[in-house]
């Protein structure tokens, strides 16, 4: 696999779905 | 055969009652009591606060993990003696996921593609603060649901659950296991040779041809692998290698661990709420759980052998859709099976029952450590993991499954709220429409992670191209894994193609598999997903229920600490979980176990 490619789109993939757990917060806020 | 899940189950009861009384006093202490608790106490949080600090401090775990692993090929000389190269950008990242979210599903065999840097460095500390942060949850969640104005602090409650709770037990047990005889070195892999020429150490013309035999700091990893709901095992095969679970004391030591501090928790609850006989009817629910999902898998998987082994001259099965099929003639296994049951998988020294006693523990607790490969299970016992994972609540992991509980009994007292016409109220307080949204928020995406994922990769190349066995029992291996993966379990079906390994193809011991990045990629998601939501949903629940008055206890107050509750209870989580996983079992193991071929008639 290409580390040039692979390694900074898993590293944001993981980092995106953590944000989004965030946002999951705020949801749960005005719910 | 009975005598061993009773004794796993009944010692584990039984020392879950100190435990719990003792997690009580020294986790809910109020504010800091030494220098070090001072300088993590960061002032009692808001529920928000918390969870932020929860995600925060998860999300630089995640970057640490991931970096630990990569940099494996320059680990010092004394942490990676054998000299592991690096792994496979998705296997980091699922391996990132996977241990940051307390559920240690592996990807890659760890004596074979981890250095003692990446086991201790990227793993074993993960194992000891995953349990401590689902603890944290836990705590934030019982002081909302007993109507504190602020949930605590969430450094000084992962510390406490760390070194007052996590380390001292593993001492203890890691203790157990050295005298049991489980390794503990940082020296590197052992170089053995045989007496017997033409061994597996010694070549055909007597010259040395020594073999490696892995070993390492196994006791340590072990002991929290355990305690901690975790299951990462330090050799591939888990607890089913000699050295990780080398006799039956380890056996019973290491069983038992799986379920003492989920046991504990509950009777934490009951004096954190003081309400003991409440947390007595949510431990009575969990334990006839237990009992009924052990019961089943000893009774299916001891009373017939694995019908495929079985010796039989070649045969013609109709199998539907694809015609007349034939069957090879099978020589029998080199053992007599008779009065075992199914012994394929098994590990023989601990008796036929251990296997699917462990299966049943390990997957009620959202551990995932096996000490027998589930997918060799007899279809019916292989049930009982799918189903305990799809449940998820009895006993659970560590904090979080009794989170999982707690959201099961907002919606069992509102449908029993809803049947006598009267608004629902949990300790005094009314559950009304935001907390139900919550709860079907946390209960829902669990369910929505497992079947989505497993119809699209069923439907795809992903799923079909890596499975190891066709038809009922593929589509099982398939649903399995995104089953652990979302109840944060771990433990794998196995058969399935999904291991990259070594980025370097050539360093690993087998090609890489086709479908591996997907299977990386998506397990990977559903774990980060299925580990925060069920935790940040509820604990925002039990947050809106503390900011409402407490309406006094009448004669028409709906009593939560009988047994017609416990029944309610019991009746809810069987319902809700038929309705949602019948169907996917029926094309998996209950086809499986009526189809034609192997175990049909």
């Amino acid at each position: 696999m290409s580390l040039e490619f692979w390694v900074p789109v898993t590293i944001g993939i993981g980092l995106v779905a953590l944000a989004l757990m965030f946002a999951f917060v705020v949801a749960c806020d005005k719910v | 055969m009975w005598l061993l899940p009773v004794l796993i189950i009944g010692l584990s009861a039984a020392l879950s009652v100190p435990l719990g009384r003792y997690m009580a006093r020294v986790l809910d202490r109020d504010g800091p009591t030494n220098r070090v608790e001072r300088w993590l106490y960061t002032g009692s949080q808001s529920w928000k606060q918390y969870c932020y600090a929860m995600l925060w401090s998860n999300a630089l775990l995640f970057v640490i993990g991931y970096a630990v692993l990569a940099t494996q090929p320059w680990h010092p000389a004394f942490l990676n003696p054998d000299n592991k190269g690096m792994l496979s950008p998705s296997t980091i990242f699922n391996t990132a996921c996977s241990f940051l979210t307390n559920t240690n599903l592996q990807h890659y065999a760890g004596e074979v593609h981890l250095s003692y840097g990446s086991q201790v460095f990227g793993i074993m500390y993960k194992q000891f603060l995953t349990p401590a942060v689902g603890l944290a949850a836990l705590l934030a969640l019982v002081r909302a649901l007993r109507g504190d104005a602020a949930v605590g602090s969430y450094t000084l409650d992962v510390w406490r659950g760390l070194v007052l709770v996590a380390l001292p037990l593993s001492v203890i047990v890691g203790a157990l296991l050295v005298a049991g005889g489980v390794p503990m070195t940082f020296e590197g892999n052992a170089q053995a040779t045989t007496v017997q020429v033409g061994g597996m150490g010694t070549a055909d013309d007597g010259a040395a041809k020594p073999q490696s035999v892995a070993r390492g700091p196994v006791a340590a990893i072990v002991a929290i692998k355990q305690l901690g709901t975790n299951g990462g095992g330090f050799f591939g095969t888990n607890s089913a290698h000699p050295f990780e679970n080398p006799t039956a004391f380890t056996n019973v030591v290491e069983c038992a661990s799986i379920i003492l501090i989920p046991m504990a928790c509950l009777v934490m609850f009951g004096r954190m709420i003081r309400a003991p006989r409440h947390a007595a009817v949510i431990f009575g629910v969990s334990l006839a759980l237990l009992a009924l999902f052990a019961g089943w898998a000893v009774y299916y998987d001891t009373q017939a052998p694995n019908p495929a082994l079985l010796a039989h001259p070649e045969r013609k099965v109709r199998v539907p859709g694809a015609g007349e099929k034939s069957l090879g003639a099978l020589a029998a296994l080199p053992v007599d099976q008779s009065g075992l049951g199914n012994l394929e998988g098994k590990e023989l020294r601990f008796g036929p029952a251990a296997g699917a006693t462990w299966a049943a523990c390990t997957t009620v607790t959202s551990n995932g450590s096996v000490n027998c490969m589930h997918d060799s299970l007899n279809p019916n016992a292989g049930l009982t993991p799918l189903a305990g994972m799809w449940l998820n609540c009895a006993f659970g992991g560590v904090g979080v499954g009794l989170i999982n509980m707690i959201v099961y009994l907002i919606v069992a007292v509102f449908l029993a709220g809803l049947m006598v016409g009267r608004t629902p109220e949990y300790l005094g307080k009314k559950v009304e429409a935001r907390e139900m949204k919550l709860a079907m928020l946390a209960l829902l995406v669990h369910p929505l992670m497992i079947l989505g994922p497993t119809g699209l990769f069923a439907a795809l190349d992903w799923g079909t191209g890596a499975t190891n066995n066709p038809g009922a029992h593929g589509f099982s291996e398939i649903l399995y894994e995104f089953t652990s993966a979302s109840a944060n379990n771990g433990s794998g079906f196995e058969g399935l193609g999904d291991t990259y390994g070594f980025n370097d193809a050539k360093a690993n011991p087998s090609a890489p598999a086709a479908n591996a990045v997907p299977w990386d990629i998506a397990t990977g998601l559903v774990m980060v997903i299925c580990r925060f939501i069920p935790i940040i949903a509820p604990i925002a629940l039990a947050a809106s229920l503390a900011g409402k008055k407490r309406t006094p206890f009448t004669s028409g107050t709906m009593r939560t600490d009988t047994l017609t509750f416990a029944l309610v209870l019991l009746g809810t989580i069987a319902l809700v979980g038929a309705l949602l996983f019948v169907p996917a079992a029926v094309l998996g193991p209950v086809a499986e176990h009526f189809g034609p071929m192997p175990f049909g008639r």
